[in-house]
């Protein structure tokens, strides 16, 4: 980041390519929305380009990007609560913890074979991420990406004691969750 | 949920260990601990389980961004619309803008100090001589139309030194019209002046470090010190070095001799009350300890009351310094310092120490001090005991609601929910900055309270 600084644009290239994966795959599993994931993440990195003077070489280069990208999924989700129509995505109930309406569709016909296939099963771990309360769902997808527990606080904006409470949250219901999806035993 | 304390600490713990980042005792006792307790061997196998879970089932992660596009924009960017290398020192502008003014200072003082100084020595107390002067030695003159011109200027000057000066003397008869028309320079004139004017610094700087004697002294004995008329002092500011808080009347002499603050204040408080012909009386004591800048004495005076009376000022200022005891501020100081560089233990013993010994509002923030510590340490059991304890003595500090919200969040790893509850509605009543955040940690427990 720092010869990309310097104006080094092959450098640039070279965070694109390691870093790319892992921001899609939190970005993904944040707003589970592969065209919406695809624009977040082509916006993510071109605020890495405009914004690159204000990164600090004191600051750890993956804290600065996730924060960026965190920024975005979450400015996505304030966004979503206005909007009028019921978008199948969008997660319903009083805390975003009901599933959602595209969800409730799929789970009108499940196949006979549903247990057995992989495919499956990660879409049922998908949803039980998805209905995970925002302030979880960020830290357990952080924490999942090799962010440290105290700088998702100094992300975040919390003690680190929350940011360890807000994970056994998280892993609780994910527990419970994908016990009643039968994923679990 | 399991009430036993080595239960409540493998809860604390439970997260880093899953994440293997407990340091190595911890993690034996831990694993030592999972033989023992099946609640928690079955939550960490869980907890596993699913972590495994999402880690097997990631989604395909190749999404098509457009790579073209974004490379496109940084080579715009750090080539066209980009900065050069050498642009990046101006990222340090206010740095390197201070630095130049204080150079730029610096230059001024020196240039101005060294002028004020050569002039000085020659001729004291005329302006615009002295500005004549300044003109003069710009402008090369022989050396010895410059030396006759020195002669004449200090005879004037010597002359008119009684009475007033009108613009007439001012300007040196001689020097104005040779000013006026300067002398081509000889090629030796500008080294002439400049070593004159070295010697003239050597001879300013030797005069400076030569003791002054008087008239009548013979050499070799030292001239008695000028006695300085005692004067109230104006009330010091609160971070002057001690010689400067001690007027000319205090005992300056026992503080070379090395007495501590203590003693010196002691002795002063005491001069203050005899000179003021307070002894005796007890109500204007307390306007003298202030003017010494004492609040705490005058406070202590206040208390006391009719017993300090009897004693002066020195009761006061003794019962005030043995509270003072364990030299607070420094202590906190140096804790705080310890605290930054991880020494946990001695933060913790000169925390403890200032909580024990020193008054108010010390003690209060040694505690809350000590609860940030134990928080940072993952020592639950100990964070909720301090952050008690410093609420308790000092309620509305500033640390006082993290401090709460903190200890929530401790209780709610220990496994006490309820009073977790309590903790975040005393946040929400009483801190409203952070009121938001813990109606957010409030409902959270209460979800995941509900569910179990």
């Amino acid at each position: 980041m720092v010869a990309f600084q310097q104006g080094d644009h092959a450098a640039f290239e070279q965070l694109l390519l390691r870093h790319q994966k892992a921001v899609t795959r939190f970005v993904l599993r944040f707003v589970s929305d592969r065209e919406l994931a695809r624009d977040l993440v082509q916006e993510v990195f071109t605020r890495v380009i405009d914004k690159r003077a204000s990164f600090s070489r004191r600051a750890r280069f993956t804290t600065w990007l996730y924060t960026i990208a965190r920024n975005l999924c979450i400015d996505h989700h304030r966004r979503m609560k206005f909007r009028r129509h019921a978008s199948l995505d969008a997660p319903r109930g009083k805390d975003g913890d009901e599933r959602t309406l595209k969800e409730r569709m799929k789970i009108e016909q499940p196949g006979p074979d549903e247990q057995a296939d992989n495919k499956r099963i990660g879409e049922r771990i998908e949803r039980a991420v998805q209905n995970l309360p925002p302030e979880q769902r960020e830290v357990l997808l952080l924490r999942e990406q090799g962010v440290a527990f105290d700088e998702i606080a100094g992300m975040v904006g919390v003690s680190i004691n929350t940011v360890k409470s807000r994970m056994r949250y998280a892993l609780e219901h994910l527990k419970k969750a994908l016990e009643a999806e039968g994923v679990m035993p | 949920m399991p009430e036993d304390t080595e239960c409540r600490r493998a809860d604390e713990l439970l997260v880093d260990y899953l994440y293997g980042e407990l340091p190595e005792p911890q993690k034996s006792w831990f694993d030592e601990h999972l033989q023992n307790c099946a609640v928690h061997a079955e939550a960490a196998a869980a907890y596993g389980k699913v972590l495994e879970a999402l880690r097997d089932h990631e989604h395909t992660t190749d999404l098509a961004i457009d790579r073209q596009a974004l490379v496109a924009r940084a080579r715009a960017a750090t080539s066209s619309g980009g900065r050069p290398a050498w642009w990046r020192i101006f990222a340090w502008r206010p740095v390197v803008a201070a630095a130049a003014a204080s150079l730029v200072f610096v230059v001024i003082a020196v240039v101005v100090m060294e002028n004020g100084a050569e002039l000085r020595q020659e001729s004291p107390g005329d302006g615009r001589f002295m500005a004549e002067k300044v003109r003069h030695d710009t402008v090369v003159l022989p050396r010895e139309q410059k030396e006759r011109e020195r002669d004449v200027g200090a005879v004037a000057s010597g002359k008119l030194g009684g009475e007033k000066k009108t613009s007439e003397h001012m300007v040196h008869p001689a020097a104005a019209p040779v000013a006026r028309k300067p002398v081509a320079p000889e090629p030796i004139a500008r080294p002439r002046a400049k070593r004159a004017r070295k010697r003239r610094k050597a001879a300013v700087r030797k005069a400076a470090r030569r003791p002054e004697r008087p008239s009548g002294t013979p050499i070799g004995e030292a001239p008695e010190p000028e006695s300085t008329a005692v004067a109230v002092p104006a009330r010091p500011k609160k971070k002057a070095p001690l010689a400067r808080q001690v007027p000319a009347g205090a005992p300056v002499a026992a503080a070379d001799a090395g007495e501590s603050q203590a003693m010196q204040r002691r002795a002063y408080a005491e001069k203050e009350a005899m000179r003021d012909g307070l002894a005796g009386e007890t109500r204007s004591r307390t306007p003298a300890a202030r003017a010494e800048g004492r609040k705490d004495v005058a406070l202590e005076m206040d208390r006391i009351g009719p017993r300090a009376a009897t004693g002066g000022l020195a009761p006061a200022v003794e019962s005030v310094d043995k509270k003072n005891t364990g030299d607070c501020t420094p202590s906190i100081r140096r804790a705080r310092r310890a605290m930054e560089k991880g020494e946990a233990k001695e933060a913790e013993r000169l925390l403890s120490a200032v909580g024990k010994n020193c008054p108010q509002p010390h003690a209060g923030t040694a505690y809350y001090l000590l609860a940030r510590l134990y928080q940072l340490e993952n020592d639950c059991p100990r964070q909720v005991t301090a952050a008690r304890r410093a609420l308790s003595v000092s309620p509305r500090d500033p640390m006082a609601a993290k401090t709460l919200l903190d200890m929530a969040s401790c209780l709610v790893r220990l496994g006490r929910f309820e009073q977790a509850r309590r903790t975040y509605l005393r946040v929400i009543r009483d801190f409203p900055g952070s009121a938001e955040e813990a109606r957010s940690e409030l409902r959270l427990l209460e979800k995941a309270t509900t569910g179990r």
